[in-house]
């Protein structure tokens, strides 16, 4: 019928560069407000992003920011990651290990000249190589700095990059070439003009996958050198961009960071499959391009702006000259092609739009377009639907061909094709339609459906019978028999979209509606107009599983294991799309193409969301108010058990929707749940304790793998077991003691009570003793008869003597005071016999009269001069009472008797006993230089 | 600042005692730039530069004295040019200092294209840049000409708001340079 129409394999425009980028991101670094311009950027090893600049360096995880370093000199030029820390040269020369918490400088690593480092990285046995403007290679091993300059065979001093290759060394790019040092800190090979390396001057390394390296040249591009056959090969021998300024290859893309023309992605390949990137117009001149373990691709330029490509998406806005952004219909067919429908026609091209096959083009005449649906079958014809126009055949052949379903009237609109088997069915706006063929021509049934008929979307079943999505009737099924039963129990709805998903699951969307299951014969809505969806679904088709959505929003999907409905993050950039209806198609692979306003998306499922959840990191540790490392385990003492964690999860494509939920087990009952990257404990019990923080995404089910921390607090020393045990053993040690010295007590003190008896015995045997008692009374006879009055005086002397002793007898001390009384007395008596021949000199001060002393000592102790010393008219025995230093002493001169009186000993010794129970100061007894002494201490105070 | 600015001078001494050949000396200048902004368009020119090539070690420096230029619309615009922008009495200078990449013969005659890698310090900012250049060896000695653009920005140099429609954000620079060795 429409002969004249061909198929024309494309060619027709000379490769004029294709358009295609992925979703990308922008994030504005800030610091207290303050522009935070970033010109190197690193990930560690834990998956933060570093971002060096003129005023410092960062930490972040795209919502929070850490500073490392800021200030006047702390610009940063180098970056590269250690296993355990961010090694950073600064712009003054100097090279620091950074740790969040400590800084130590490599001493001796940077350019003696006190220049910028241009360059740095750590190789594989942890040495770091660290590159000069114009002084060679430095490389810090074991804490010495060794140098590599022309003469060890680097081409010139001038370094631009370097990049450790695992395997083979460090590549050192020049002004002057590359060259290979291998682990020996030896040359292996030097790479330049001569070894076919088109610009000498290379300004930026990546690593090229196994054993190359991409090198970015000044004037040539991107340049693959392989080794170890050291062979060069350009991206693009006719590079038609500028100097490369940074470079990085990801996911078989090479990404050139340009001078000027800001980022260049391309597909490795013979000219081929290059695209632009679209980089913001303020990004032109890119200074660090690094890429991250989620597969996006950073860059900066020296302002404080980032850009993160995500890694799930690229957009085609154009092809080959060809606008992508009006896309009506696309579908892929069992060659592993896709096909697009645009108002230029309908264009056939491999699965990857970087792998630089050109697209193959199917002209329609004019009159065919608009086109609204296109569907491939196993025989590689291409069944387009029409909007008034019927339906149209394109055999491989390329002879397309018109078939009118329902002449001049609504069934000529076809919304949506499907094919079962050999059949195919069509959505019209009036009812379904089979075409089947039948002895090479096709037979066409209508189906008219109640209500207006409109339908927009078409589902043939396993079980024969047939869905169609109507407007304003639900879902209707076509029964094998030809009856159509409404799904929709709640009655007037729209459906748009209808699929199946990969566990058989049938769904269905529409405005308003949000996504439903079809389970038999009945609809459950799984998200409604709850918020999510008051936007355009546009369609929604199968994905990993479970289903995905493309919204006015961007692009949701259901996990099927949860049921939950979760926004992709990273699929689409921010922002409102627009679709045409059910312009989507999932390929075998799984790899889903949709049409958005914005050009052509193609989703790679691998690196979409619910692939392992969200990595969880625990960032900071606070104990009672000071930062420490942090470690797997925390021993915490008692008193200092304030204890702050911050933790993080690591979702750049949207930090913001990041939760967590986190449990100390020990204190918090259950897990609880949170968008806080901290969490304080203000007060911990003496106890173990086990915290474990997992974050998600939020709409997710949180199903990483948990980050976690174990803490034990001491309890106080006095709580401890061995302090307890010690107490009690302490205190078992005391009451013995105790007892022992009460026990003691008692001992002595029933020792100085026997001590006593035996003293007031001895004392009443002495003072009743013959001696006395006849001297006495002898003295009495004579005084009787001399003198009566005298002699009366003597016997109440006597009298008066023996009543003291009685009273005085009991008590364990008496006052000096008393005691010298007592002792006039009995030396009255004593002087009644021996008249002058004997005296006595009491020189005892105040204090000392006030003092205790055992009764009867002194006269015990005179009594004991008496008796041992010769006494005469002519030197009369003189007995000296004196206190002195708080003592008492008794002196006498010695003057022996002739005849020895018996002694019992009993004096001395005794009154050493009994001052022994009552003082530890002692009695001392000399008899030096012809005077014999005792000297008696005073006990105080009397009591 | 200072430091920087005295370095290329105590390098040509240094420069000197190299054996073979002696170091070309910068005879006649020409350094146009040029800022084209969407209300006017400003060019000014200065033949006032100094400067030294080294063709044994391809090293040079070259000062330009920034107060020099002339060539303004108006003695007010140059005025604010050097009191406003360029602060010519805090840093008087602009100095590239470097080398030539490519090794070339400068005692043959002929036409190379070239580049020079060097510090390239306006305004007290100093940064890298590699200028893609033609040198021509010929009877007169050797003449350096090239082009490249300046982010003001990138220097340190702020347009206020009010005249940003006059004043483009990144200029052109033109070099022609003859370095001889008289």
């Amino acid at each position: 019928m429409y002969a004249r129409t061909a198929l024309i394999i494309a060619g027709l425009v000379p490769c004029a560069g294709q358009a295609q980028y992925p979703a990308l991101r922008e994030m504005e670094v800030r610091v207290e407000g303050a522009r935070f311009p970033v010109s190197v950027l690193a990930e560690d090893a834990q998956g933060l992003l570093w971002l060096g600049g003129p005023k410092g360096l960062l930490r972040t995880d795209g919502a929070r920011h850490r500073t490392i370093l800021l200030g006047q000199r702390a610009g940063v030029t180098a970056l590269a990651p250690a296993d355990d820390a961010m090694i950073a040269g600064l712009s003054e020369g100097l090279v620091l290990r950074c740790t969040p918490l400590r800084t130590d400088t490599l001493p001796g690593l940077g350019p003696s000249d006190g220049t910028a480092l241009t360059a740095l990285t750590v190789d594989a046995r942890g040495r770091i190589w660290a590159g000069t403007r114009d002084g060679g290679v430095r490389v810090w091993q074991d804490g010495r700095v060794l140098e590599i300059h022309q003469a060890d065979g680097l081409p010139d001093e001038h370094v631009n990059a370097l990049c450790a290759v695992e395997g083979l060394g460090v590549m050192v790019a020049t002004d002057q070439g590359v060259v290979l040092f291998g682990d020996d800190l030896k040359r292996v090979v030097n790479i330049d003009a001569s070894s076919g390396l088109p610009d000498n001057l290379v300004l930026s390394l990546c690593k090229a996958g196994g054993q190359r390296v991409w090198a970015g040249t000044y004037s040539s591009g991107p340049v693959r050198i392989s080794f170890p056959d050291n062979s060069v090969e350009a991206l693009d021998p006719a590079w038609p961009y500028g100097p490369v300024r940074s470079l990085v290859f990801s996911k078989g893309m090479v990404w050139a960071g340009m001078d000027g023309e800001g980022m260049l992605v391309s597909g490795v390949g013979q000219g081929s499959g290059r695209y632009v990137q679209e980089t913001p117009r303020s990004l032109r001149k890119i200074l660090c391009t690094i890429t991250t373990r989620d597969g996006a691709v950073w860059w900066c330029d020296g302002r404080e702006m980032l850009v993160r490509a995500e890694p799930a998406s690229v957009i085609v806005p154009q092809h080959e000259g060809f606008d992508l952004s009006n896309v009506q219909a696309v579908t892929g067919d069992e060659q592993g092609r896709i096909w697009i429908v645009t108002p230029n026609g309908v264009f056939g091209h491999a699965s990857e739009f970087s792998e630089g096959e050109r697209m193959t083009r199917i002209a329609l005449p004019s009159s065919e377009v608009p086109i609204t649906s296109i569907h491939a079958v196993k025989d590689g014809s291409l069944w387009l639907g029409t909007l008034g126009r019927g339906l149209l055949h394109v055999p491989p052949s390329g002879a397309v061909r018109r078939i009118v379903l329902d002449p001049g009237s609504a069934g000529d609109n076809v919304m949506a094709i499907r094919s079962r088997g050999e059949e195919l069915w069509l959505a019209t706006l009036n009812g379904l339609v089979a075409v089947t063929m039948e002895n090479g021509t096709e037979r066409v049934v209508r189906h008219p459906l109640p209500g207006s008929g409109f339908v927009y979307d078409v589902l043939p079943m396993p079980d024969g019978s047939v869905l169609a999505a109507t407007d304003g009737h639900g879902i209707m099924r076509l029964t094998v028999d030809g009856l159509v039963t409404p799904l929709d129990a709640m009655g007037k709805r729209t459906f748009y979209s209808l699929c199946r998903d990969g566990m058989g699951n049938v769904w269905a969307s529409g405005p308003g509606t949000g996504l439903c299951r079809v389970d038999g014969d009945s609809l459950t809505v799984l998200a409604s107009t709850t918020g999510l969806f008051d936007d355009a679904v546009y369609g929604i088709t199968p994905f990993a599983g479970g289903v995905l959505m493309i919204t006015a929003t961007g692009v949701h999907a259901l996990d099927p294991r949860s049921g939950r409905i979760a926004r992709i993050d990273g699929a689409m950039p921010e922002g409102r799309i627009e679709s045409p209806l059910n312009a989507n198609y999932t390929a075998s692979d799984g790899v889903i193409w949709f049409a958005t306003d914005l050009g052509l998306v193609r989703l790679s499922p691998d690196t979409l969301a619910w692939t392992g959840g969200t990595p969880t990191l625990i960032t900071g540790l606070m104990i009672a108010g000071e930062e420490v490392p942090v470690a797997d385990h925390l021993e915490l003492d008692h008193s200092r058990n304030a204890l702050r964690i911050q933790f993080t999860g690591l979702h750049y494509a949207a930090p913001d929707h990041v939760r967590f939920v986190y449990q100390l087990t020990g204190l918090d009952p259950q897990l609880r749940t949170g968008s806080d990257r901290e969490v304080t404990y203000g007060r911990l019990a003496p106890g173990a304790y086990t915290f474990k923080v997992r974050a998600y995404v939020e709409g997710e089910d949180p199903e990483g793998p948990w980050a976690s921390l174990t803490i034990r607090v001491s309890p106080p020393w006095w709580r401890t077991p061995w302090a307890v045990g010690a107490a009690a053993a302490l205190a078992a040690a005391a009451a013995f003691l105790l007892l022992r010295m009460r026990d003691r007590r008692m001992r002595a003190r029933e020792a100085m009570e026997k001590e006593r008896v035996r003293f007031q015995l001895e004392a009443l045997r002495s003072q009743v003793n013959p001696h006395f008692l006849f001297n006495s009374f002898g003295t009495l006879l004579e005084l009787i008869e001399q003198d009566k009055v005298r002699a009366a005086e003597h016997v109440e002397r006597l009298s008066a003597f023996f009543r003291e002793i009685l009273q005085v007898r009991d008590k364990d001390t008496i006052t000096v005071e008393e005691e010298i009384r007592l002792l006039r007395i009995y030396f009255s008596l004593e002087q009644a016999r021996f008249g002058e021949r004997i005296a006595l000199d009491v020189r005892v001060d105040e204090q000392a009269l006030r003092g205790g002393i055992p009764p009867l000592t002194l006269q015990l102790l005179v009594e004991n001069a008496l008796k041992h010393n010769a006494v005469s008219q002519e030197a009369p025995l003189r007995i000296e009472v004196l206190s002195k230093d708080g003592d008492l002493l008794v002196r006498n001169p010695i003057r022996p008797r002739q005849s020895r009186p018996v002694s019992s000993h009993f004096g001395l010794e005794s009154i050493r006993r009994r001052y022994h129970a009552l003082t530890d100061r002692p009695v001392t007894i000399t008899a030096t230089d012809g005077v014999f002494e005792v000297r008696v201490p005073l006990i105080h105070p009397h009591a | 600042m200072k430091r920087h600015l005295l370095l290329p001078w105590l390098l040509l001494p240094v420069l000197g005692q190299s054996p073979t050949p002696a170091p070309l000396k910068l005879s006649r200048s020409k350094v146009t730039f040029v800022s084209d902004a969407p209300l006017e368009r400003i060019a000014a020119t200065t033949k006032a530069v100094k400067g030294a090539l080294d063709p044994a070690q391809r090293t040079f420096a070259i000062r330009i004295p920034v107060r020099t230029f002339e060539g303004f619309n108006s003695p007010l615009q140059k005025e604010h040019f050097n009191e406003n922008y360029m602060e010519s009495d805090r840093w008087p200078d602009a100095v590239f200092t470097g080398r030539l990449i490519e090794s070339i013969d400068m005692a043959l005659p002929g036409r190379h294209a070239v580049r020079a890698k060097g510090i390239l310090e306006i305004h007290g900012e100093r940064m890298e840049r590699i200028i893609p250049c033609e040198l021509v060896v010929g009877d007169e000695g050797v003449r350096v000409s090239g082009r490249f653009d300046v982010e003001l920005a990138a220097h340190g140099i702020s347009i206020p708001g009010m005249v940003r429609q006059k004043i483009a954000p990144v200029i052109q620079v033109e070099l022609d340079l003859l370095f001889t060795n008289r």
